[in-house]
């Protein structure tokens, strides 16, 4: 869990990464497309949230994130929503005892929380009152997806990291100088 | 904890039996990532050009480098013609498709796609301001593309032929026979609704019959790939390639009233050879 001192600069963090990510899904991660994977380090960002940010204000900025998502995707607006809250919750939980600080506990903890959240999203599917044909290959997809979405978990949790630390030392700063100033 | 899951489930409930159309908050939300995302594309698109005709270029020899250079040079100018030229192509096609229908129509361009694998789904960069509405249909000059499912001022989500929920009213133009085109998955349709004595073949071009009203007459949906008897029930398996490739979409024509059908030299040759 992040320190109290670094609460805030980590849900900026989560906010503006997340926003990239979003746009990014939609775009870029859109032309390295292997088959029906893709890219997803969104759910890496929620993960990490999960482990790392407080329940409330963690909680809204994954309920924003996944509202956005929901927005650019073809499904209903909600479904997004319902499976990176479970997963950010399921995070928290597993946060009380565990720390995702080392890559192999990064890749094994997105990798089992990537299968919830695309359980999450496959029941919710179903559960919809809409029509939503799913492929027929999708529950096929989940392992593969989950593994793809464990692959680059450490990468975009680093550079989550990084932000952190950046804009920590950026708020550390101006409190600082705000201090000298009243003073 | 509750609060939040009962949160979620909440705007989940709220939006589970509506349909694609978004709220106010939505509206500003797809606006405000919008620009961005037609940044991004216009920026990677930019990147990959670089990418694939000068950078590659480089390092490839020590020597001769400034003949190296000129050459580069030269090929980046001659891609960029090349880029002109097949730009120019498409716009003429559209463009084309754009003077033979009979209803308003606006080009648009594609932005960003859908972020998963389970929907397949397009952003175009026109929206409401432009006269775009749910449910117009959305056109290119090889094709059905999709129809429009939601929209913000400046923005619409378009939802593509092959997703698994869009579905389309064909005629299967050498025998005239009627059946219901849905998406299945990537670079894949269905025809449903085929009789074995329908007489269906491989290569058999689908056309839309204009039925529901929503997409002209005559437009090309794809081709029949393969034909097989169901495993269960008195239809044929009919798979369809689509004329339209969906990865690579970079401009539309959304047909903004309702149309009659297209101009008469589009249409294809009739002949009535038994069907259903």
């Amino acid at each position: 869990m992040i320190g109290d001192s670094n609460r805030w600069p980590a849900m900026a963090a989560t906010l503006v990464i997340g926003f990239f990510l979003v746009v990014a899904s939609t775009t870029v991660f859109g032309w390295f497309q292997i088959y029906s994977l893709k890219v997803r380090p969104l759910v890496a960002l929620v993960v990490w949230a999960g482990f790392s940010l407080p329940l409330i204000g963690g909680g809204l900025v994954v309920i924003l994130l996944a509202y956005l998502a929901d927005l650019v995707s073809g499904g209903m607006v909600g479904l997004q929503i319902i499976s990176m809250v479970v997963v950010f919750l399921a995070g928290g939980l597993a946060g009380r005892r565990l720390e995702i600080t080392a890559w192999p506990l990064q890749v094994a903890a997105v990798f089992m929380l990537s299968l919830l959240y695309q359980l999450v999203f496959w029941g919710a599917l179903n559960l919809a009152p809409r029509l939503h044909i799913q492929p027929s290959n999708f529950p096929w997809m989940i392992p593969p997806q989950a593994l793809l979405d464990a692959a680059v978990a450490p990468l975009f949790i680093f550079m989550v990291n990084l932000l952190v630390r950046w804009l920590a030392a950026f708020w550390r700063r101006m409190d600082t100088r705000q201090g000298g100033r009243a003073a | 904890m509750a609060c939040l899951l009962l949160a979620a489930l909440a705007l989940f409930s709220l939006n589970a039996g509506g349909d694609y159309a978004t709220t106010g908050v939505g509206k500003l939300f797809m606006e405000a990532l919008g620009p961005v995302q037609k940044l991004v594309s216009v920026a990677g698109g930019t990147v990959d050009r670089v990418w694939r005709r000068y950078f590659a270029l480089v390092g490839t020899q020590s020597q001769n480098e400034k003949l190296k250079a000129e050459l580069a040079r030269l090929k980046q100018e001659l891609s960029d013609m090349e880029e002109l030229k097949l730009s120019n192509v498409r716009l003429s096609g559209l463009l084309g498709l754009k003077q033979k229908m009979k209803s308003p129509v606006v080009a648009a361009q594609v932005v960003a796609a859908d972020p998963t694998a389970l929907f397949r789904t397009v952003i175009i960069d026109k929206g409401s301001k432009h006269g775009i509405n749910p449910p117009m249909p959305v056109v290119h000059s090889q094709g059905v593309v999709g129809r429009v499912v939601a929209v913000s001022p400046n923005y619409s989500k378009v939802l593509l032929l092959s997703d698994p929920n869009a579905g389309l009213d064909v005629v299967v133009q050498r025998t005239r026979t009627r059946g219901v085109v849905q998406g299945a998955g990537p670079g894949l349709l269905k025809l449903k609704y085929i009789l074995p004595t329908a007489g269906v073949t491989e290569g058999d071009r689908l056309i839309a019959s204009g039925m529901a009203g929503l997409f002209p007459k005559g437009l090309l949906v794809g081709t029949v790939k393969s034909v097989k008897q169901e495993t269960r029930g008195v239809f044929q398996e009919v798979e369809v390639v689509p004329v339209v490739d969906f990865d690579r979409l970079e401009e539309v024509l959304v047909v903004l009233e309702k149309p009659v059908s297209i101009a008469p030299e589009e249409k294809a040759p009739s002949k009535k050879r038994g069907g259903k």
